[in-house]
């Protein structure tokens, strides 16, 4: 008894040697000691020293021995393997029996079967022994297992994860079961992967992702696959091929029927103080993992499970956050609805344009209205193609106390009206300098304003609107805001602009809808404003209009008399009904005593003028004489007019108002003007034409001064010859001197082909041309270039031009004329090629007497111009570096030429 | 020895009546019908005493070349030429000696020619 503690606390092999020894000593032979495995069928040699090797003996039918035939001490032949080597041994057998049960036997190297007595004795204390020592490390090993489970317990009730669960679980499995390794692989897909490896030493995993055929997969579902197995197939499937795994264990993992994984335990490993007659994981060991991953399943699941529920809660508290959120958001809505309706009353009541606007501002930026940071007014009148800033208000957060105050004790109407008068210096724009917006053109303001649509502009938006939204983005401090328009029944009259720049809070599309309300009813009352505004001024302007007629009729009356025109008003039956003071002067009479009578009492001193009254009467239409003269007025002028009165309602002449307006001074003076003028007229004339003929004369008198003195004959020829040009020059110049004087004779129009005209004159220069080497070109257009004018005229006029150009132009260059059809017009453009005259110079060519060239008059162009006048056409002259073009454009048809002769002849005799 | 007198006159026979008639009062007597002719002259001959020259030329007129002869040989004499008596009006007719009207009597312009070469 007293060596028990001992056994129980680290010794059993001592005790063990100590029996044998006894044995031995007893017998008198070697002994050794099997030990029997049921779970293997085989007994195998106890170690008593740990560098010893231990034999096994199958039971088998080819051994010497069964289990039946193990009952007494005999000689037998066993069959011993060590490791691989199998050898035979001759001895006798001494069964270790407890109660019947067989436990194993002792192997005696002797021949007797025979033995003494009081080895028997210690052969059944060693038997007790092996018992105790079997018994006890099972109780120890449950107790210890129990105690482990327990761990497992508090490991479920506190895990937090699965990861740490599996960690912790597989942990005191390691140390239920004694083994070296414990890996866990989770499942996925068809394959596992390694994803726990506790043990220490190198890690006898092949691989950490293992694919397995399908039909192993479903053993492992079904739970079938139980394998604990050192050399099997799934033993090469999962260990590397060096491994050193003594036993192992697969154990699936199944949470939720289905397979979440597997735990793999491998190599046991035995302590000293642990009596187990073998070395492996034994089937009990099995059953325990297998129990210890059956109660990780219920823990996975749920933790799984309060994983789920912690969501579900959270989203329950999520929706009920939202629930409060939507009745907050529904109240606010609410209130803001009755803000809507006192901001809505306020301007209905006001019946002044500027502070309607003013209480829409504050009633969209104030808190207790739809509390925007700020609005801007835009205004929109009917005809104004541009939207105009008009006033805008910024929310004021210092004053929201003394705002929230006043609302207490007041209504919210009664605030607004309020505030809108007192203090008009918070609405000024101040907003960046942007005085007017064009929206006509701009895709995103056309809708606001044409189609009366609310934008909502968000920074989405801005980069590509960036164009429409340029001029809105000068005024906006936010990249989102809101444009709505401010329509009433028929119009749009302007566009607020809202903003929450300082809060920066997003503008929800609730708070548009309530801003379109209160815009439209701001619409409504800023037209009742207008219409209002009408009425009074309306009633205004009749109480005017009165007045105005009163003073108008006196205006008229005191006018008429004292008008310096005679004037004689008389009705449809030719009673005259007014007279005025000149009109009395004039004819000799007193007013008072002719109004009433008919007019023709007059019709002596006024010649045939009552006549014509009668016809205004007849025609209702106004006629007028200028310079009149009456018989009755001796050198007297008068400008007379006869005009209808229309009644204006009915459209009907209701009589004739008869006005004469003495000019005889201004005709007299007139006449003397035009006296006077034509003197003038004649005396410039008279200078430049002496001045124009003065060299010839010189040169004349000069020359026959030389021609008295000299001798010589072939002088006497020179002279002549030169005293013969001089005189054919003044010939000329008094020749286009009176072609130009000449008065404007009506033209004698025949029809001819003006190109046919041009190419007579053209083949007259022939000669010319070839002398200076110029070169003549003709440029004629199909189609008819008849012409009705005067034939001689106009041949004047081209060639007056062709010899200007050929003059004007250098040998070898061309002169082009170009002849083509426009229209109702036939144009003929003559081009040289000579230098560019100065616009200076361009501008006076037309001018009588104005000549850059030595000899000429200065009149040959203002003549072409008279004749292409005459004729009602045009002539114009252009010039550049290429050259000078004249270009003449005359009428083809004849009426034309009569009606603008007509109408000049009558300018010429004015 | 003779005078030099250059005649600026671009009306051919109206130079040809003036060059006869100064040879024939024995003047050395050079003729051009421009202003620019004038110029070129004026800078090959050089030893020019007295310039005759009329007013309306095409190019440059009489009076500018007037003008520029004082500014460049400012003791060549000037007589202006011409069919027109408002010149005398001109202001930039300072720059001449005399002012001649052109008449068929040519006693006027011989005296004043003959004036300005004794002085």
């Amino acid at each position: 008894m007293e060596r028990l503690p001992e056994l129980l606390y680290g010794a059993p092999d001592i005790i063990l040697s100590d029996l044998i020894a006894q044995i031995e000593r007893q017998t008198e032979s070697k002994v050794t000691v099997f030990m029997y495995e049921p779970y293997r069928k085989l007994f195998r040699e106890l170690r008593i020293r740990k560098s010893q090797r231990s034999c096994e003996v199958l039971v088998s039918d080819n051994n010497d021995i069964s289990l039946e035939s193990i009952d007494t001490p005999q000689y037998a032949r066993l069959t011993v393997r060590l490791n691989r080597s199998l050898s035979r041994r001759s001895g006798v057998i001494v069964p270790l029996k407890l109660e019947e049960r067989l436990i194993g036997f002792l192997f005696l190297k002797r021949q007797s079967g025979e033995l003494p007595v009081e080895a028997h004795e210690t052969v059944e204390k060693l038997s007790r022994f092996l018992d105790y020592l079997i018994v006890r490390t099972v109780e120890q090993e449950s107790v210890r297992r129990l105690r482990l489970m327990a761990d497992i317990t508090r490991v479920f009730e506190t895990g937090k994860s699965i990861d740490e669960l599996l960690n912790n679980t597989l942990a005191i499995a390691k140390d239920i079961l004694r083994v070296r390794w414990i890996f866990f692989f989770e499942r996925v897909g068809n394959a596992f992967e390694l994803k726990i490896a506790l043990g220490e030493g190198e890690n006898p995993i092949s691989s950490i992702r293992i694919e397995l055929p399908g039909n192993r997969l479903e053993q492992f579902e079904d739970g079938t696959l139980q394998v604990s197995a050192k050399r099997s197939k799934l033993s090469d499937e999962l260990f590397r091929q060096d491994h050193n795994v003594g036993s192992f264990a697969v154990v699936p993992v199944m949470v939720e029927d289905s397979l979440f994984g597997v735990v793999v335990a491998a190599t046991r490993e035995e302590t000293k103080t642990e009596f187990r007659p073998y070395k492996h994981l034994d089937q009990e060991d099995f059953e325990a993992l297998n129990e210890v991953c059956h109660r990780m399943s219920v823990a996975i699941s749920r933790l799984r499970l309060n994983k789920k529920l912690d969501l579900e809660l959270r989203k329950l508290k999520q929706l009920k956050q939202q629930h409060e959120e939507l009745i907050n958001t529904q109240k606010n809505q609410l209130m803001k609805l009755n803000s809507i309706q006192k901001i809505s009353h306020a301007m209905r009541i006001t019946l002044d344009y500027e502070r309607i606007v003013r209480i829409l501002l504050l009633g969209i930026t104030s808190p207790a209205g739809l509390g925007f940071d700020s609005a801007v007014f835009l205004q929109k009148k009917s005809d104004d193609p541009f939207l105009r800033p008009y006033a805008s208000h910024l929310v004021n957060h210092l004053k929201e106390d003394e705002q929230a105050s006043s609302l207490m004790y007041g209504d919210f109407s009664q605030f607004l009206l309020e505030a809108s008068l007192e203090k008009p210096g918070d609405f000024h724009y101040d907003r960046a300098n942007v005085k007017r917006i064009t929206f006509q053109g701009n895709a995103l303001l056309e809708r606001v304003v044409i189609r009366n649509r609310t934008l909502h502009v968000t920074p989405e938006m801005q980069s590509h609107r960036f164009e429409d939204l340029f001029q809105l983005n000068r005024i906006m401090k936010s990249k989102e805001f809101v444009v709505t328009p401010v329509a009433g029944e028929k119009d749009v009259l302007g566009v607020i602009l809202v903003e929450n720049h300082i809060t920066q809070a997003p503008i929800r599309s609730s708070d548009i809808e309530l801003l379109g309300l209160l815009t439209d009813s701001c619409g409504t009352s800023l037209e009742l404003t207008e219409s209002y505004s009408e009425l009074v001024r309306t009633s205004q302007s009749l109480e005017h209009e009165k007045d105005r007629s009163n003073y108008l009729r006196a205006f008229v009356v005191s006018i008429l008399q004292s008008l310096e025109t005679a004037i004689i008003v008389c009705n449809t039956r030719e009673e005259i009904t007014e007279i005025n003071r000149t009109a009395e002067n004039l004819l000799g009479v007193r007013r008072e005593e002719f109004l009433g009578e008919n007019v023709r009492i007059f019709s002596k001193k006024l010649s045939g003028l009552t006549d014509l009254l009668s016809e205004v009467l007849d025609s209702g239409e106004t006629m007028t004489l200028t310079e009149q003269s009456l018989e009755y007025f001796k050198n007297r002028y008068f400008d007379v007019r006869l005009s209808p009165l229309i009644d204006d309602e009915s459209g009907r002449v209701d009589g004739a108002i008869l006005a004469l307006d003495d000019v005889t001074r201004r005709v007299e003076t007139e006449e003397e003007l035009q006296r006077q003028e034509k003197l003038a007229t004649l005396g410039e004339i008279s200078a430049r034409v002496a001045h124009e003929i003065r060299n010839p004369i010189t040169i004349i008198g000069g020359f026959v001064n030389r021609m008295s003195r000299t001798q010589t004959l072939d002088k006497v020829k020179d002279y002549s010859n030169i005293l013969k040009d001089e005189v054919r020059r003044l010939e000329e110049i008094v020749e286009e001197i009176l072609e130009f004087a000449r008065s404007r004779k009506p033209v004698k129009p025949e029809e001819f082909d003006l190109a046919q005209l041009v190419k007579d004159v053209v083949r007259s220069f022939d000669d010319q041309a070839s002398n200076r080497e110029v070169n003549l070109q003709m440029d004629v257009s199909d189609g008819n270039l008849s012409i009705s004018a005067d034939k001689n005229r106009i041949k004047q006029v081209i060639i007056n031009l062709i010899q200007n150009a050929i003059e004007a132009t250098d040998s070898h260059k061309p002169v082009t004329i170009r002849i083509f059809s426009d229209n109702d017009t036939v144009e003929l453009i003559v081009s040289n090629s000579g230098v560019k005259i100065p616009d200076e110079t361009l501008k006076r060519i037309f001018e009588p007497f104005f000549t850059t060239k030595t000899l000429g008059t200065g009149l040959g162009l203002p003549i072409c111009r008279k004749i292409v006048e005459e004729h009602g056409g045009e002539i114009a002259a252009t010039s550049d570096d290429k050259g000078t073009s004249f270009r003449v454009a005359l009428p083809k048809k004849r009426d034309e030429i009569h009606r603008r002769n007509r109408g000049e002849a009558q300018d010429t005799n004015r | 020895m003779k005078h030099k007198i250059l005649i600026v006159e671009d009306e051919q026979n109206m130079r040809l009546l003036l060059e006869e008639e100064l040879v024939e009062e024995g003047y050395n007597v050079l003729a051009v019908s421009d202003a620019e002719e004038a110029i070129k002259v004026f800078e090959s001959e050089g030893d020019i005493d007295l310039m005759t020259i009329d007013i309306e030329m095409p190019g440059m007129s009489g009076l500018e070349l007037a003008g520029r002869m004082r500014k460049t040989v400012p003791d060549v004499k000037i007589i202006l030429l011409t069919a027109y008596t408002h010149y005398k009006q001109d202001l930039s007719s300072w720059a001449a000696d005399e002012y001649v009207v052109k008449s068929m009597d040519l006693s006027e312009l011989k005296n004043k020619i003959r004036d300005l070469l004794r002085s």
